[in-house]
């Protein structure tokens, strides 16, 4: 969606002053709708940016994080982690909240929308919510990012997210079955053990290290008792942040997806199409369904 | 499907549904938006469909001896959602055998087993296989399956065959086997106004973006809405079914709404179709004085028996050639019967135990295989030649698993939901029945595997049998992965022996019915939900007769 409707919809909401109980007290989508239609216009005006560094990981965090997805997944011939942005997708899960709680979103960066990213063309015969049932076909929708568009969440599933992310911070409503250590606290002592285990082990910052010794310290991680959650979190996240479509503010420019040739999100287009005259399934020469690929019969 | 039925039978109708409703317009005149989409992230690993299990957790041990639990978190966990498990189910639409049906009158008695025959035969389910394929549109080739009982032709033909499905395909029948492109509930040709699939591989664990998909929730539930009878209420989670002094008649519902208020919704006829482990979770949530021991539990059995199918996994691989099974439907196309009781009575004159349907090919997505390889240099040259996804052939057999009085839902006495509700915790073990039949058949699935061009191949099973140790820890993969849950609710003539009749009504009480596989007598060797939507579909022309 166009930037422009963006700082309208931002302008808007700071206006209004809106917080965010008040909004979930409207039972927040529907009150958004209602009171900004194209909000929920066709492709999502929340505009998909790089998560901002610094929001929850400072910038020496960032720098360790963003040095050590670049060993778990290393630059070779194909980019890897680094290249693919794939610290900005750690930073944006362990802030999901923070652009919802400032009023600046309709959901936290949980679950992108759905049903199309636009990525492989084609248009929908599906109506679009926005155009009140017209199809979407001709409307001048074609080819935007659904994706890009975080959903809200329920009460529940808020919750849920909030204490995986947030942990239960001593909150009765939060501890129901005891409490729970956050991802961002995980993360926090985990990168601060990073740092010091490689000081203890080479006497200096880990961003300062070879990648032989950047890879050392990893190791030492990997096998303590104490830190294996973070470094288990952390492969998870790096990995998640690699493959996962990019509206979630990893794969930059599809690097992940390139490199293994893996061809992403295909819908509306898919593999395959059943042609009407013929009555016959019909399939993409150099991506076969039923066939081996070209080349490898 | 009980919701559809009723509502065209002129009933007011309220689908209160724990999970949320990711569809805009359901009923409206042309094809729903929904929030479905091609996303690996959102489906498999942050479960947008399933209950969040820091919320909403399952228990689990394999029995007493274990002390209250040994798994607390993701135990099992079903999609609930509008739509419920068939959103994001592989919906393999397998009809019953004959022999199905009266297992203990061919098996006799098998030592710790509770083999039973079901009250009704497959004559009586036949009608409504017939109806509920038209309804949600089922793909297949009559007379494909010689093990299939005779019918008519599906409503539409089967689409593309996956290419590693069709190489096991193939390697199946040189070995003797009777490969068959699998039924299952995926459009392929246009078919009540939703499009043919288009093979974008997100298929098994995902919702269908454009609803090629015959589930539930675009098939049955969107008739039943376009009656005009029929409201569904997404995320309210129904806690307790009130009932009227004499326990007889239930009065409604109670439930919890989406902003955490208690609300009570009336109603002449109650209906459970949470599936097996939830549906029994209510019912013990419902004691009351009439029910002290929960509702419909007079016979002090509700919630055991419960099954899943014992899957046995096998895989091999390196394959030169790319499968390339993230094309089409998982890459999942065929399968065969040999395995099954087929006839039991053909199984027991072979001597050779009674396994089930085996399932070939199957698929994982590129974060999924990803976890599965190492870190540094290693994992780029892993996920180049795609050795866990592209590289890989999956068989699973669906293996019949003996009903147990041991293997029980019941309420865990510590551990809570959101809501403050005793969670649902399940006491399961295997059966030597179903071991001894993955012993027989795993070696020749990888055996089957290895004729389809592996150069190795090997099987597991979920759950695991590796022997717990008293005190030791317990293997990861000691829940069984099965989403086929079944039984807990049985039916059956005898009050004392089961909870539900021959119809799916609860024995102690006259208008509170059960339509999901709790109903199961015995697990079968087939996919359910076929059989999970026949019986629903009877029963709903059962209710208020």
């Amino acid at each position: 969606m166009k930037p422009a409707r963006c700082r309208a919809g931002k302008a808007f909401r700071a206006d209004l002053e809106l917080t965010r109980r008040q909004v979930l007290q409207w039972g927040a989508a529907g009150a958004l709708v209602a009171l900004y239609p194209s909000l929920w216009a066709c492709g999502g005006p929340v505009e998909l940016k790089a998560p901002g560094r610094g929001r929850f990981l400072d910038a020496e965090e960032t720098a360790t994080i963003e040095a050590a997805t670049g060993r778990l997944i290393p630059e070779d011939s194909d980019p890897g982690a680094v290249s693919a942005r794939v610290v900005d997708y750690i930073e944006g899960l362990l802030s999901a909240f923070s652009d919802y709680d400032a009023g600046l979103a309709p959901g936290p960066r949980i679950f992108a929308g759905g049903p199309f990213a636009g990525r492989v063309g084609g248009e929908s015969r599906l109506d679009c919510r926005a155009c009140h049932g017209r199809p979407r076909g001709g409307t001048g929708h074609e080819g935007q990012n659904d994706f890009q568009r975080f959903l809200p969440l329920s009460r529940v599933r808020e919750l849920a997210w909030r204490i995986r992310i947030e942990g239960s911070q001593g909150r009765p409503e939060r501890e129901f079955n005891g409490p729970v250590k956050g991802w961002q606290q995980i993360y926090r002592e985990g990168v601060a053990r990073l740092r010091e285990e490689s000081r203890k082990m080479f006497a200096r910052e880990f961003t300062a290290l070879s990648p032989q010794d950047q890879d050392s310290v990893l190791r030492a991680l990997e096998g303590s008792a104490d830190a294996r959650e973070f470094f288990q979190l952390l492969y998870r996240h790096t990995v998640e942040g690699m493959y996962a479509a990019p509206e979630y503010g990893g794969n930059a420019g599809l690097a992940g997806w390139r490199f293994i040739g893996f061809e992403g999100d295909r819908q509306p287009v898919g593999y395959s199409r059943f042609n009407v005259d013929t009555q016959e399934y019909e399939e993409f020469p150099d991506m076969p369904v039923s066939r081996p690929n070209p080349g490898e019969g | 499907m009980a919701a559809k039925v009723l509502s065209e039978r002129g009933f007011r109708v309220v689908v209160l549904e724990r999970g949320e409703n990711y569809f805009t317009d359901l009923g409206g005149a042309g094809l729903p938006h929904s929030e479905f989409s091609n996303d690996e992230l959102k489906f498999i690993h942050r479960r947008f469909v399933e209950p969040d299990p820091i919320t909403e957790p399952r228990t689990f041990r394999t029995s007493e001896e274990d002390g209250p639990r040994l798994v607390v978190g993701d135990v099992n966990t079903t999609p609930a959602t509008v739509g419920g498990a068939s959103i994001a189910a592989d919906p393999a639409s397998r009809r019953l055998q004959k022999a199905d049906f009266r297992m203990r009158t061919l098996l006799g008695d098998v030592p710790g087993a509770d083999f039973r025959d079901w009250p009704l035969s497959y004559e009586d389910l036949a009608p409504h296989y017939d109806e509920v394929e038209r309804i949600v549109g089922v793909q297949g080739r009559a007379g494909a399956n010689p093990f299939e009982v005779p019918r008519g032709e599906y409503p539409m033909p089967p689409s593309l065959p996956a290419y590693g499905s069709w190489l096991a395909a193939t390697a199946a029948e040189r070995l003797g086997y009777h490969p068959f492109p699998t039924p299952t509930a995926v459009n392929s040709r246009p078919y009540r106004g939703r499009p043919p699939c288009n093979d974008c591989g997100f298929h098994g664990g995902y919702g269908c973006p454009i609803h090629a998909k015959g589930s539930a929730a675009v098939t049955a539930l969107r008739d039943a809405l376009r009656t005009g009878q029929c409201e569904v209420r997404a995320d309210c989670f129904a806690f307790f079914v009130r009932t009227d002094t004499s326990g007889r008649r239930a009065l409604g519902v109670e439930y919890i709404d989406p902003e955490g208020r208690e609300q009570f919704q009336a109603a002449e006829l109650v209906v459970l179709a949470c599936s097996a482990i939830e549906s029994v979770r209510l019912c013990l949530l419902s004691q009351s004085g009439k029910h002290p021991r929960g509702l419909g539990n007079s016979s002090g059995l509700l919630g055991k028996r419960i099954m899943f199918h014992f899957q046995t996994i096998a895989y091999g691989g390196p394959f030169q050639q790319r499968l390339h099974p993230h094309r089409g439907r998982s890459g999942l196309s065929h399968g065969f019967d040999d395995f099954t009781g087929k006839s039991a009575e053909l199984a027991l004159l072979e001597d050779r135990p009674v396994g089930g349907t085996v399932e070939l090919g199957g698929t994982q997505h590129p974060i999924s295989e990803a976890l599965l390889q190492p870190w540094g240099l290693r994992h780029k040259q892993g996920m180049r030649s795609g050795v866990f996804r592209e590289r890989l052939l999956v068989v699973t057999m669906q293996g019949e698993d003996a009903p147990q009085l041991t293997n029980a839902v019941d309420l865990d006495p510590d551990i809570k939901d959101v809501h403050g509700f005793p969670v649902a915790r399940i006491t399961y073990r295997s059966h030597p029945f179903e071991i001894e039949a993955s012993r027989h058949y795993g070696p020749k699935l990888a055996q089957l595997i290895r004729a389809a061009g592996a150069r190795s191949a090997s099987y597991v099973t979920s759950p695991s049998t590796a022997r717990l140790v008293p005190g030791g820890p317990a293997p990861i993969d000691i829940v069984p992965a099965s989403r086929h849950i079944l039984g807990g609710l049985w039916m059956g003539t005898d009050p004392a022996t089961s909870i539900c009749d021959p119809f799916g009504k609860f024995h102690d009480l006259d208008n509170v019915y059960c339509v999901d596989g709790g109903l199961f007598v015995t697990s079968t060797g087939m996919n359910p939900i076929l059989t999970i939507w026949a019986l629903a579909h009877r029963a709903a022309f059962h209710m208020g007769t």
